[in-house]
């Protein structure tokens, strides 16, 4: 029995070193290309480096606050705490947290990544953080100008039908993943 | 968990994200340079496949909404219908195609693919949900 599990934390182990390779070729890619843009055109790779510049600027706050996020969730959210509230069986909570934590949401998408991993790893439903991803659409700080730009009732109506939708998304993720073998049977 | 310790866990798990972080950022600072906005109206032929290409490039392009509420203005300004610009709109912030090794990566593959095929027909369902609850009240 204890061999078993050494094998799999082994494998484990192996698994996630070879996740953080992945990672680390992706970026290698990217700078790849960016090498080769600044072979071709030396003032088109300054003005892409500059624009990387400015996007790294902009996010430095957001990932503290993610950093901060994540500190509270060692902290605070049990496991139990997550599948009572988002997990098999949380019923309608569940999608209302889901939609409204997803909206009321800040910083890039990619930002929130290792969060839900996190969170799917406790027992969080794949649905739920779908629906969580797709209603990040919904920015509500931007709303007025959206507004400016189309109409406060086209700004209602979308937002209304982004919401709708997003649980018919939740629902399709639940039903095409939600299946397979969640990350706490894996871990 | 006690603090140090749910703060080193955090540090790791942000510190094994950041290669990917800056992989996306790279990638869309080279599609935002090296692509111009004023290319995109070129793409749009007026037929029943706007809303689908609207999508498709809604999916392609990543950035700051914003950006978005400028072009598709912009795009209907010159007269691209309401439906593709709103299919435009909603995968330009439902759909990642950039940040998708990165998803794939924490979210898992099935997970992040089905999301985003999913996601990316349902921009073009909104679109029309949208315009026609629109045309009706």
């Amino acid at each position: 029995m204890n061999e078993k599990k050494d094998r799999g934390k082994q494998s484990g182990k192996k698994r996630a070193k070879k996740s953080v390779k992945g990672r680390w070729i992706f970026l290698g890619i990217s700078a790849v290309l960016y090498l080769t843009v600044l072979m071709i055109n030396q003032s088109k790779a300054l003005k892409v480096w500059n624009h990387f510049l400015h996007l790294t600027g902009e996010i430095l706050p957001f990932l503290l606050v993610v950093f901060v996020i994540m500190i509270l969730i060692n902290l605070f959210l049990k496991t139990e705490h997550l599948i009572k509230y988002m997990g098999e069986g949380s019923g309608l909570k569940g999608w209302l947290i889901a939609i409204i934590t997803g909206i009321l949401s800040v910083g890039a998408i990619y930002l929130w990544f290792p969060v839900l991993k996190d969170m799917m790893e406790k027992g969080v439903k794949p649905g739920l953080v779908a629906v969580f991803l797709y209603n990040r659409g919904i920015k509500l700080h931007w709303l007025p100008l959206m507004a400016l730009y189309f109409g406060m009732k086209y700004v209602v109506v979308l937002t209304l039908v982004t919401v709708l939708v997003s649980v018919l998304q939740g629902w399709i993720l639940n039903l095409l993943t939600g299946k397979s073998k969640t990350m706490v049977e894996m871990h | 968990m006690k603090w140090k310790e749910a703060i080193r866990k955090a540090a790791k798990a942000l510190w094994a994200a950041i290669p990917m972080i800056l992989g996306i950022l790279m990638l869309i600072s080279l599609f935002n340079t090296l692509v111009p906005v004023s290319s995109y109206r070129l793409l749009f032929r007026g037929t029943v496949l706007d809303p689908v290409i609207g999508a498709l490039l809604g999916s392609v392009v990543a950035g700051n909404p914003v950006t978005s509420y400028i072009i598709s203005g912009d795009l209907l300004k010159q007269g691209i219908s309401l439906i593709t610009v709103t299919a435009f709109l909603i995968a330009w912030v439902t759909v990642g195609i950039v940040q998708l090794p990165a998803e794939m990566e924490f979210l898992g593959k099935k997970f992040a693919l089905t999301r985003n095929l999913s996601a990316f027909l349902l921009s073009i369902i909104v679109a029309i949900l949208t315009v026609v609850i629109m045309s009706v009240i």
